[in-house]
């Protein structure tokens, strides 16, 4: 068993839009199976910071292998920029990402790596609304939700040392 | 170095493959409010005591003699005796739509009934008969939130029903219109006067919009005073208006003059000629709610923040001088948490401080007053303080406090809002 740590970043791509995630992942190899927990920054549409747990698989014993991997977990809300933080508010989602990958030999400890799968997140908004009432009684506030089920495709370059 | 190019060109193929497979999906679940209309000849023929309703969401109250008039937002009037403060009893409803002011003079209760002033014959509460209608005494109230009806139909409800739509993912931040369109203890008879004798008028809390002096029923809008003239009790007879500016909210009469609050300020007006008020003093302050009562020296204003009041950051009492009706002046700000009405007997002013409660102070020495009691626990938003009895209503209920010992005031009854 060994220590060992990720580091990738790449692009997601959907259907609504293009962007950049990157990742850490620390965990420990077991022969051909790896688990970690890993965090960092996903960047589509909704910017946010994803915690999951890690398990990835060497499908050859050789250096150089074809792997596997699959991540589920937590995306927590990093959003910026909105124009009234008291009447938005975000909640967490789910956040996984599976597929496939080659790891290149560098050396007995590290590789580079390269990787194709599929990544879901799920963010949800609250956004509070005004029942307007006859003056000068208050408004009402009203909610209204809305869901974001966001399906991308992932592809990452990474490091594993 | 073949194999790893059949492994890159099987990942890369794996991601085209699937990059047109995979969909963002946005949801938006709201509510939508559908209005239930009711012909305006019916609703009108249907102003009459019905039966005791719970009390669900009440505003603003008048008191008159043994009752209160206690209005349910928009839906009606709830008739309370109140011969015994510690035992009120909710007797009737008067179910009157898009009310929200009222005032009572005599055995006649002036209501809004959307843009329309009602006037009830109340001299017997358990069979109050509709005297007359005034048609667009309102102008500015011709709609329901915001859905304007034809000219036959009054909204009298609204369902409301949770639906989901699919947004458009790219124009996330688009919120779709919200669609409204698919979206007996005796009389009052006591009260009628005797010839020549003036008639008695209801005490209205620090939040109406309506107040009553002498022959005269004077109405602020969110930019006007209108003058009612009252003479013909049972059909009131708009006379006059009087544009004042802008935000303007909550009036309160003293004596001969009209303290008016506004968002941008306290505005007096005199009635030394009734029917056509002129403008006095101002005091002016920062945007804020802003209701107020007055006695001969000194006027009491609340400022607050809130979702209607433009977010103001101020929630204060502010104490002004007004001795000189036209040139009035701050004399002292007292912190507050979050104050709504507010009411002044002798020396007491009670001061409804939103969720912090209700506050009794000592205004004996108004720049310079004392606490003597707060009740927690409850969230205040109007106060009527009379005879030893202040009604406050709350969110949670209609509560009564016994002050006439002020070192020891007392809750003495709580008629519970229904949740």
């Amino acid at each position: 068993m060994q220590y060992r740590a990720i580091v990738q970043a790449g692009m997601l791509a959907g259907s609504t839009a293009e962007s950049g995630q990157m990742q850490l992942i620390n965990g420990v190899q077991f022969h051909r199976l790896y688990t970690g927990i890993g965090t960092g920054l996903d960047f589509y549409m909704y910017r946010g910071i994803p915690l999951f747990a890690d398990v990835r698989y060497d499908v050859l014993k050789k250096k150089g292998t074809l792997f596997a991997y699959a991540d589920g977990g937590i995306h927590f809300p990093w959003v910026k920029n909105q124009p009234d933080e008291s009447i938005q508010k975000f909640y967490n989602g789910i956040y996984t990402d599976a597929g496939i990958g080659y790891r290149f030999h560098a050396s007995n400890k590290t590789g580079l790596f390269v990787s194709a799968g599929y990544s879901y997140k799920q963010v949800k908004q609250r956004v509070t609304s005004l029942w307007f009432t006859p003056w000068p009684i208050e408004p009402v506030q009203q909610y209204e939700f809305r869901n974001y089920y966001l399906n991308r495709i992932s592809i990452k370059l990474g490091w594993m040392f | 170095m073949k194999s790893h190019v059949k492994a890159l060109t099987l990942i890369f193929a794996v991601a085209l493959l699937f990059q047109s497979c995979v969909k963002d999906r946005c949801t938006q679940t709201f509510k939508v409010y559908r209005p239930i209309l009711k012909a305006k000849q019916e609703v009108r023929n249907n102003i009459k005591t019905g039966a005791a309703r719970a009390l669900k969401n009440p505003g603003k109250l008048t008191l008159m003699g043994n009752y209160i008039f206690l209005n349910e937002l928009e839906k009606g009037i709830h008739i309370i005796d109140n011969t015994n403060p510690s035992q009120p009893r909710n007797l009737y409803f008067i179910e009157i739509p898009g009310n929200v002011d009222i005032a009572v003079r005599g055995t006649i209760l002036y209501a809004d009934l959307y843009d329309e002033l009602v006037a009830i014959d109340i001299s017997n509460p358990a069979q109050v008969q509709l005297k007359s209608t005034t048609l667009r005494a309102f102008p500015e109230r011709n709609f329901g939130n915001g859905f304007a009806t034809d000219t036959s139909m009054f909204i009298i409800d609204w369902i409301a029903k949770d639906t989901t739509v699919t947004l458009n993912c790219a124009g996330n931040n688009a919120i779709p219109e919200m669609d409204l369109a698919i979206r007996n203890s005796g009389g009052l008879s006591s009260f009628a006067n005797a010839a020549g004798a003036p008639v008695q008028t209801g005490i209205n809390g620090s939040m109406a919009r309506f107040a009553i002096v002498n022959d005269y029923m004077y109405t602020v809008s969110n930019t006007s005073l209108h003058v009612f003239d009252l003479n013909n009790s049972d059909r009131p007879l708009r006379i006059n208006t009087v544009n004042i500016g802008w935000g303007i909210e909550t009036i309160y009469p003293f004596k001969n003059n009209l303290f008016i609050g506004s968002q941008t300020g306290m505005f007096i007006y005199g009635l030394n000629n009734p029917a056509t008020p002129h403008a006095k003093g101002t005091f002016t302050h920062a945007f804020a709610c802003d209701p107020v009562v007055a006695d001969d020296t000194y006027a009491y204003v609340t400022l607050r923040n809130g979702t209607a009041c433009r977010n103001a950051s101020l929630n204060q009492l502010d104490v002004i001088d007004v001795q000189d009706l036209n040139r009035p002046f701050l004399i002292k700000s007292y912190n507050m948490t979050n104050p709504h009405g507010l009411a002044k007997d002798g020396n007491l002013l009670f001061i409804c401080d939103g969720r912090d409660g209700l506050k009794i102070m000592d205004a004996t020495l108004p720049y310079s007053m004392k606490q003597l009691n707060h009740f927690t626990g409850i969230e205040t938003y109007d106060v009527i303080a009379w005879n030893n009895n202040a009604i406050v209503v709350s969110k949670d209920a209609l509560v009564q406090y016994d002050y006439s010992n002020p070192q020891n005031i007392k809750e003495r009854s709580r008629l519970t809002i229904e949740k």
